[in-house]
């Protein structure tokens, strides 16, 4: 709208200063226009330098759970980080957005197409130490938004309603159950993984020293919660069994 | 002079002529002309790939179009009064044929680079000499009262041209277009194609159309002003284009050519002033009303450079548009050049030059002001209707003051003053370039952060530069803006001379 208003301002100056004969007229409509599209061309500088008719806000999503980028239905649940520079706070995170996903999708990648709003968006994760095996995703977003409808008309030029000022995505880890890997740990765990012969005598000894250990623990954990029902201990099995096989591959990754 | 105009003209021997033919002609040529100047810029990639050159060997493609075309600005006054109107027309649609035909039949390789860049050179020359004798035809076509009018119609052409010339040929390396069941292909060699057959339609009608309309005299060429003119202009302009590739502080490129070259032309000017009949005739700057417009008109081009050249380089690096693109948004500012040329050539004969200099820089600085405040997100369509707002405002000053300025001058010193005004011109804004360039990128270095950052923190380092970027970006803006203000505020030592007046 206000590009209409200094294209409409700019004839009507040139045409009372150019067209109109009678001196005094001119002078009163030549100085009246043209002090209308000043102040026209200052609103706009003031919007584009100081946001002037907008204010800050503040959006932040639900927290979502995401699932392993390992292999579907393994007991591990892996991330897979990648930093961006040496001592950057901002990664490449490989996750699962549904549990039945076929393969993991890559989150967070900087567009290079876009790359002026890619420089404002960041994303880190965060290890939770939790009993859950839950981990999660929430991404808070700040804009510059149009104070009233006014404005908005006035303004907004390219129909965006808003403009992002920065994004922030927070990955939350439980911190027991679920493995960080960069893209070269992943790599070198499955060239481990296939090296490892595996003695199917081994195995089962390691199972079964692994299911006593989860008995105790289970155990423990009923008599210091005598109360807890079926579904809270199926919960802290799953749990238990989630925390071995990640120290499994923290192990295997040493 | 009212017998003049509505009794049949006559030219020097007498014969009649048709002053709209002619002048439809001579647009029509310096159309293609213009066009051949400002298109290859975006080509340039293409021709590296197609020849097999670096990007310094393919800039002589227009390095040295400006060089040859800047040189022959000053000659044009002694060639315009020496020969015969209608033969040196000829001859430059003839060389104008030529050097775009040579370019064109080039063969793809990097040994016949050379056949490219004469024939770069061949059209230069050829559209150096044309743009001033299309202006000096003009005021001697034209009687006074009519010539603001034929000048607006003209600067239509001339500024139109270089804004269509890019997004043309971005348009015609894009892909490949079918056009009524002609199918166009992304070679730049049809770059040439329209230009081509523009000039030769003009070269076959020029024999016919064209009559002898400025005043021969037979005046001995004084060899040393056309020497000291050649090298000197050549030197000057070569040492400031070379600024933007090798900084201020290169001796052996930039500033010893610059020192030398204006000694030359000092020695030039000098020389000028001390002939009797001189090659080119300086004096025309003795007359006020000649030399204040002039100087406005240094304004206006500098104040239209300081963001012409930087939008699409803006629009290019920060919004990642194709060369098409940018110039599709640039187009609407090139099309309100040409609407507001003709009315604001009317409009100067009604009510003088002072009012529509002063409304012109107004709506000049208006339009310049908000891209002072641009950002990596401003809006497209911003850009594209103030850059519109802002070529309209050069559009209401630039072809009256030129016009203003050949009106302080008798008819018969047209030739000298069309010389001397257009390489003025030349050479402000060739300075003006060179100026802005190394700015601008000295902004940017300084405010771009050091590398080690870039491999801590990439995409931090990438806001950073960007934000450098806008940083030398909005410095050329804010230049362009001040010889706007400059511009509103240099009316007062305007002339109100209405072209009636005498």
């Amino acid at each position: 709208m206000i590009l209409y208003i200094i294209v409409a301002l700019v004839i009507l100056m040139a045409a009372c200063w150019l067209l109109i004969s009678n001196s005094t007229l001119r002078w009163i409509c030549g100085l009246l226009s043209t002090g209308a599209l000043l102040v026209s061309v200052l609103l706009l500088c003031l919007n584009m330098q100081q946001h002037y008719g907008m204010k800050q806000q503040t959006v932040t999503t639900k927290e979502k759970q995401i699932y392993s980028a390992g292999v579907a239905n393994s007991p591990v649940n892996m991330l897979l980080a990648q930093r961006l520079g040496k001592s950057a706070n901002n990664y490449v995170l490989v996750y699962r957005d549904q549990a039945k996903d076929k393969k993991p999708a890559t989150h967070f990648m900087p567009n290079k197409k876009k790359i002026v709003s890619a420089v404002k968006k960041r994303a880190h994760y965060q290890l939770v130490a939790t009993k859950s095996t839950k981990a999660t995703t929430q991404t808070k977003s700040t804009y510059w938004v149009y104070k009233n409808k006014t404005m908005e008309k006035l303004f907004d030029l390219n129909n965006s309603k808003r403009i992002l000022i920065k994004q922030r995505t927070v990955v939350k880890v439980p911190k027991d159950t679920w493995v960080i890997l960069s893209a070269q740990q992943a790599k070198s765990l499955a060239k481990k993984q296939k090296q490892t012969p595996t003695d199917p005598a081994q195995t089962k000894a390691a199972q079964q020293q692994m299911q006593q250990v989860m008995g105790m623990q289970l155990k423990q954990y009923q008599q210091k919660h005598p109360k807890a029902s079926a579904s809270d201990l199926k919960q802290y099995t799953q749990y238990l069994q989630a925390k071995m096989a990640a120290q499994q591959v923290k192990m295997m990754l040493k | 002079m009212v017998e003049n105009n509505s009794q049949q003209l006559r030219d020097e021997k007498g014969k009649p002529y048709h002053r709209s033919a002619i002048l439809a002609l001579i647009l029509l040529a310096t159309f293609a002309g213009t066009l051949m100047q400002t298109s290859l810029g975006t080509a340039l990639p293409t021709l590296m790939k197609g020849f097999d050159i670096d990007l310094a060997t393919a800039q002589q493609a227009t390095t040295w179009f400006l060089l040859a075309n800047g040189v022959m600005v000053p000659i044009s006054a002694y060639l315009a009064t020496r020969f015969s109107t209608k033969w040196l027309h000829f001859v430059s649609y003839g060389m104008l044929l030529v050097g775009i035909g040579m370019s064109y039949f080039t063969p793809e390789n990097s040994n016949s680079w050379w056949i490219f860049l004469v024939g770069r050179i061949l059209a230069a020359m050829a559209v150096g000499i044309m743009m001033p004798l299309m202006q000096v035809l003009i005021l001697n076509m034209f009687p006074r009262e009519q010539r603001a009018l034929a000048m607006g119609i003209s600067g239509l052409v001339v500024s139109m041209a270089p804004a269509i010339g890019p997004t043309l040929s971005g348009w015609i390396l894009d892909k490949n277009h079918i056009v009524l069941g002609i199918t166009i292909t992304n070679s730049w060699r049809n770059i040439f194609v329209i230009p081509l057959i523009i000039i030769a339609i003009a070269f076959v009608l020029s024999p016919f159309l064209m009559k002898d309309i400025i005043p021969s005299k037979n005046v001995k060429l004084d060899v040393w002003s056309l020497i000291l003119s050649c090298v000197g202009f050549c030197l000057f302009l070569l040492g400031f284009t070379n600024v933007a590739d090798n900084g201020w502080g290169d001796m052996k490129t930039v500033i010893l050519p610059i020192i030398v070259g204006l000694l030359i032309l000092i020695v030039f000017i000098w020389r000028q002033t001390r002939l009797e009949v001189p090659f080119l005739d300086v004096r025309v700057f003795l007359n006020k009303n000649f030399t204040l417009p002039s100087i406005a008109l240094i304004l206006v081009t500098m104040a239209m450079y300081g963001v012409e050249m930087m939008l699409p380089t803006y629009l290019q690096n920060i919004h990642h548009m194709s060369p098409f693109e940018s110039g599709l948004t640039l187009l609407a500012g090139a099309l309100t050049v040409g609407l507001m040329s003709p009315i604001s050539g009317s409009l100067y004969n009604k009510v003088g030059i002072k009012r529509m200099t002063f409304v012109g820089f107004l709506v000049l600085a208006a339009g310049t002001l908000p891209f002072v405040f641009l950002s990596s997100s401003t809006p497209t369509i911003l850009i594209t209707v103030l850059y519109a707002v802002r070529m309209g405002g050069v559009a209401i000053v630039m072809m009256p003051l030129t016009t203003s300025a050949m009106d302080a001058l008798p008819t018969e010193k047209s030739t000298d003053g069309t010389a001397a005004n257009n390489t003025l011109r030349q050479v402000s804004s060739s300075i003006v370039v060179a100026v802005l360039t190394s700015m601008t990128q000295n902004v940017i270095n300084n405010n771009t952060p050091s590398h080690h950052f870039q491999k801590a923190d990439p995409m931090a380092y990438t806001q950073h530069v960007l934000s450098a970027s806008m940083d030398g970006f909005q410095l050329a803006f804010l230049t362009g803006l001040i010889f706007a203000v400059l511009g509103i505020f240099f009316v007062i030592f305007l002339k109100n001379e209405k072209a009636g007046d005498r």
